[in-house]
């Protein structure tokens, strides 16, 4: 059992791929790391110690203690990153549990809503429809959190699976740009949409690409201030369809465009003047686009105007 | 007026969707349990079975294996309705064959309705 136990720990691959890690962020493999470390300090400790005396107690006195300095600081080490690791875990393991547990009572906010607002239960007054609206809208948006939650916690887990087939991807901009009018009319932003005639269909998951140019022209249209214009471009770049999302808003600071696919992050200048957002949507986009085997980049000026492109690979 | 079983265990739930459908002219027949749920498909006979999978008793997915093992039930089509959505339980409960699989916080009443609806006809005029 015990030789089992430690064939067990020597599987490095194993632990990493439970802990979803990079190898060099993985515990049982920096302990490897270290071992090797600790065999080259013993050797060179032997090698400089033989040549600066001759009595062989004095040279094994040396090697010992520098050899047990060096294993004390290995564990410690491995110890640490094994803790931060499961911490990791378990974090992750909270979120999607917390989600789901969340989805319930949501769901059950959003039909008793949808009894009011259908007028299921009796017509209401303008103001008790404004505030019902109210609710609903909150209701979404917290629905729409928890959507994010677990999307995050999928993509650390590595569970995140997209189900890629044919999609129409002009079919799916236009369908989004149509649902955004409205919100962007009120923001004063124009959005249109320019794409050759014919299109070669792409290999994508569907859902969550819809997700994904959701998210692009939503941020367009929040980050725009004041009246602007939002230029959706689609067009074919060899094997792919590129799409670019072309706005003239606040745009991103140089020094912080370096963070903004990072989870959680959200750049200085939009916390001024617009507070309602996770800082998830990007990271989720990165994801679901790279997993789709295209790219997501953006161009973007500070005052000027940001443009995010992303690729997809053409169905064959 | 097609009859609707709806096997749900969270009375919020139960409540509001068993309200709409009514409303809607369906006869709406209510099992809080799996075990529950199972008997009064064989007895009521519904044109379509609204199932949550994580229910007390005996869960979602071995209602659902049981419904298409039997006669009397297999032909009747099956909506799973759920809070999970992990492409492994999309997958088994599509497997086991539910005709659709909805997730309850991502869809309106009127949504859920339409599914409802579609899945009837469809499995009428085979």
């Amino acid at each position: 059992m015990e030789v089992k136990k430690i064939f067990h720990r020597l599987n490095i691959f194993r632990e990493c791929r439970e802990y979803n890690l990079d190898l060099w962020e993985c515990p049982s493999f920096i302990f490897m790391v270290m071992g090797v470390v600790n065999i080259c300090a013993m050797l060179g400790t032997y090698f400089i110690a033989t040549r600066y005396t001759d009595q062989p107690e004095i040279v094994a006195i040396i090697v010992i203690v520098v050899t047990g300095i060096i294993f004390i600081i290995a564990q410690s080490v491995t110890h640490g990153f094994e803790r931060l690791a499961q911490a990791n875990k378990m974090k992750t393991e909270f979120v999607s549990i917390a989600s789901h547990q969340l989805r319930t009572p949501l769901a059950a906010i959003r039909w008793a809503m949808n009894l009011l607002t259908d007028g299921r239960l009796g017509p209401l007054t303008t103001d008790q429809s404004s505030y019902t609206d109210l609710v609903k809208e909150s209701n979404e948006r917290m629905i729409k959190l928890v959507n994010d939650l677990l999307d995050v916690s999928r993509i650390e887990m590595g569970k995140m699976i997209l189900i890629p087939r044919q999609t129409n991807l002009y079919i799916l901009v236009k369908k989004t740009i149509d649902n955004f009018a409205p919100f962007a009319q009120s923001h004063n932003i124009v959005l249109s949409l320019d794409a050759p005639e014919t299109l070669p269909n792409v290999l994508t998951d569907p859902e969550k690409i819809n997700l994904v140019i959701q998210n692009l022209i939503d941020n367009a249209v929040k980050y725009t201030k004041g009246r602007g214009e939002i230029k959706i471009t689609l067009s074919q770049d060899d094997k792919f369809l590129k799409t670019a999302i072309r706005d003239t808003g606040v745009g991103i600071p140089l020094e912080q465009q370096k963070f903004i696919f990072q989870k959680f992050f959200r750049s200085d200048n939009i916390l001024k003047h617009q507070t309602v957002g996770t800082g998830l949507g990007l990271f989720i986009a990165k994801s679901v686009v790279e997993e789709s085997r295209g790219k997501i980049w953006f161009e973007s000026q500070a005052g000027k105007g940001t443009t995010f492109f992303f690729t997809l690979p053409i169905y064959k | 007026m097609a009859k609707i079983l709806l096997v749900e265990d969270e009375p919020t739930l139960q409540k509001t969707l068993s309200l709409a459908l009514s409303q809607e002219g369906f006869e709406v027949k209510n099992a809080l349990d799996g075990e529950v749920g199972l008997t009064m498909a064989s007895e009521e006979k519904p044109a379509l079975i609204l199932l949550d999978l994580i229910l007390p008793k005996m869960d979602g997915f071995e209602v659902l294996t049981e419904l298409k093992k039997r006669d009397a039930t297999k032909e009747i089509p099956v909506i799973v309705l759920t809070n999970l959505e992990s492409v492994q339980d999309i997958e088994k409960a599509l497997s086991l064959g539910a005709t659709t699989y909805l997730v309850k916080a991502n869809y309106d009443l009127k949504d859920v309705i339409a599914k409802v609806k579609e899945a009837i006809a469809k499995s009428q005029s085979k």
